[in-house]
């Protein structure tokens, strides 16, 4: 892929937090060396896997320019997000780059009504239209999803089933016909037996109106049904990237191991249910040097508790550990 | 194995309220039958506002205004030869097996344990005045003995809610729950706030515990993947009336309730890009439930017959009990 055209292109993006006081204060990198693109012309689902506390909701901050990097761009179409002046630029990347939350009984003001959501997004990006286009563009949206405007006009967020809503917020993200969309954890507030239609939803967006997405999620199975690239991030590194179903069915790093070794799988007795020691806390490992697994890898050398591996690119996969390219001691 | 620990029959209950003259009825839970047995993990699935928790609360016997019990009884066994009905059962009985028989797991760790309390301070709040006339020197042995079993150390007493992590203060709210060696843990949503590994060394630990302890487990969770690793039996639920239940074997492999075999086969695991169905529509209102069958809306095998009358449970040839004409 390196002759296509970048869309999105994230180059070791950087972002810190200080933890405690002024003067005694520790810096806390919560995305570190970040670098991944998305390709025009390619539509892509692109999946962010991580834990609690592992930078995932830091990065998708920086992706809709919520959050500026410290170090290292973010660029949409060759712009970055650095070097964008004035409101005219920003709203184009905004219109460009839509979110989706993860609880879409919070996404939507209790108070409001559901359409009246969509219109003010269409008159907001589409100023100087008539209203009776802004609803069009409403109606369009919602038909894309599955939703028609007769079913939520006039309805408040609680008469909606979550289902029903998060397709709303959906079409809400894509009236302004946006190139990528980053859905934090989109499913895991939805009812199961109609969490299947929202993730369909993503695929059929991806096919039909070409829109690139960032999925990001700890549930692995769902990311293996859909998404097609994939990124394992642990405390602020990307520590293992590339094609979805080669990551997930031979993960390298150990780290991605023991993920999917931990996934439950849903069929009876498949999974061993070890009963491990309780992990460390978050900071800890954060601050840690070297490598953040180091503390929990059943395989760390002693350089993996000195210095930071570095990423080592074979093919189309990139691993971050000193296990693979030549720098095994043993 | 096979003897019965807590049993419902026919129970019935809804959230009365009267608000500005009007009197509505949530109808939660309907016609729901269990036995749980001793020593098994008894799963019950179903989505949010199925009722699950309300189940529980009776199961528990804690049943306030606005919510009703309107016909069944919930009967505990845990003295052989007395059973005690849970739902008629005066305070101090109640009080009496609180922690001492039936104990619970709670979902969000950082609201059960006292933020401004040390852990050995919660122990003492809730366990404490379960534990007979035991002095308090004797008790901090049994809790640092019974935290050595959830492989947590000395130091965990002494420390405050947000000093440990979210794997840690569930450990710790389930040894809460486990000192006082309980017949039945009544578990909600254990690990759904959790990671994928600490949720597996969470589950790990629970089942390690029941087998050492021999007590029995109710585990409410939406999440059928967990069930399928931990349950003996699971209960389907769906809009406040079992569905389904079986044991866990035949209700993955031979769901015959089509709600069951809806979730079933959506279930996506590694190794499976498959495109997966969905159902149409939403769970219904409590408020309102549809009438016949609660499914049948949904349904996409529905046939007249369901929207008149509802379906009770029967022996289906896979090995399962399913509330519904069609299954066989």
């Amino acid at each position: 892929m390196g002759d296509a055209i970048e869309l999105l292109s994230v180059k070791s993006a950087k972002k810190s937090f200080r933890l405690g006081g002024i003067f005694s204060g520790k810096e806390l990198i919560a995305v570190n060396e970040v670098s991944f693109s998305l390709f025009k012309d390619a539509p892509d689902i692109f999946s962010i896997i991580g834990e609690s506390g592992s930078g995932k909701t830091t990065l998708s901050r920086m992706i809709l320019r919520l959050l500026l990097p410290d170090s290292g761009s973010i660029a949409l179409d060759q712009v970055d997000v650095h070097s964008m002046k004035g409101r005219k630029q920003v709203l184009e990347y905004m219109r460009n780059v839509q979110p989706i939350f993860q609880n879409p009984f919070e996404t939507f003001n209790p108070l409001n009504r559901v359409d009246e959501f969509l219109f003010a997004t269409a008159k907001n990006f589409f100023p100087g239209e008539t209203v009776d286009q802004a609803r069009e563009r409403a109606e369009r949206a919602l038909n894309a999803v599955g939703l028609a405007l007769s079913e939520v006009g006039g309805r408040y967020p609680h008469e909606l089933s979550g289902g029903q809503l998060q397709r709303a917020s959906v079409a809400r993200a894509i009236i302004p016909n946006p190139k990528v969309l980053v859905a934090d954890e989109p499913v895991s507030m939805v009812d199961a037996s109609l969490r299947m239609s929202i993730v369909n939803l993503f695929q059929d967006l991806k096919n039909k109106l070409g829109t690139s997405i960032v999925y990001i999620t700890h549930d692995l199975a769902t990311a293996y049904y859909i998404s097609d690239r994939i990124a394992i991030i642990h405390r602020g590194f990307f520590v293992e990237q590339g094609p979805t179903s080669a990551i997930l069915t031979e993960p390298r790093h150990p780290y991605t191991q023991l993920l999917v070794e931990s996934a439950l799988d849903p069929r009876p007795g498949s999974t061993s249910l070890a009963d491990g020691a309780a992990a460390t806390t978050g900071d800890e490992e954060f601050l840690a040097i070297g490598c953040k697994f180091a503390g929990r890898c059943p395989k760390a050398m002693v350089k993996c508790r000195l210095s930071e591996p570095p990423e080592i690119v074979d093919g189309d996969r990139m691993v971050r550990c000193y296990l693979y390219g030549g720098n095994d001691e043993s | 194995m096979t003897e019965e620990i807590l049993r419902s029959t026919g129970l019935r209950a809804s959230y009365i309220t009267h608000l500005f003259g009007m009197n509505r009825e949530v109808k939660v839970v309907d016609d729901v039958s269990l036995s749980i047995r001793k020593n098994e993990v008894f799963g019950i699935a179903g989505e949010s506002g199925c009722g699950k928790t309300t189940l529980l609360k009776l199961i528990a016997g804690f049943c306030r205004p606005p919510l009703k019990v309107q016909s069944g009884s919930v009967e505990f066994m845990g003295d052989p030869g007395k059973p005690l009905s849970l739902l008629e059962a005066t305070d101090e009985e109640l009080y009496g097996i609180r922690w001492r028989q039936i104990s619970y797991i709670m979902q969000g760790s950082m609201n059960v344990l006292n933020p401004v309390r040390r852990i050995y301070k919660s122990f003492i709040d809730f366990a404490y005045p379960h534990m007979g006339r035991m002095a308090e020197k004797d008790f901090r042995d049994s809790v640092t003995a019974h935290l050595d079993k959830l492989r947590l150390g000395k130091e965990v007493l002494d420390s405050y809610p947000h000093e440990l992590s979210g794997g840690m203060r569930q450990r710790v709210t389930i040894g809460l729950a486990t000192i006082c060696s309980p017949s039945i843990i009544i578990a909600d949503e254990p690990t759904t706030a959790l990671d994928v590994v600490v949720q597996r060394e969470t589950l790990g630990l629970m089942k390690r515990l029941q087998r050492e302890l021999g007590h029995t487990i109710i585990l409410v969770t939406h999440d059928l993947a967990v069930h399928a690793n931990m349950a003996d039996r699971i209960a389907i639920m769906y809009a406040g009336t079992i569905a389904e239940e079986g044991s866990t074997k035949d209700i993955f492999e031979a769901p015959a309730h089509p709600y069951t075999q809806h979730l079933i086969r959506s279930l996506p695991h590694i190794g499976d890009k498959e495109r997966k169905g969905y159902l149409k529509g939403a769970p219904p209102n409590l408020a309102d439930p549809p009438a016949g069958c609660r499914f049948h809306p949904r349904c996409p095998i529905a046939i007249a017959r369901c929207a008149q009358e509802a379906p009770s449970l029967k022996a289906c040839s896979g090995g399962t009990r399913a509330a519904c004409f069609l299954a066989d």
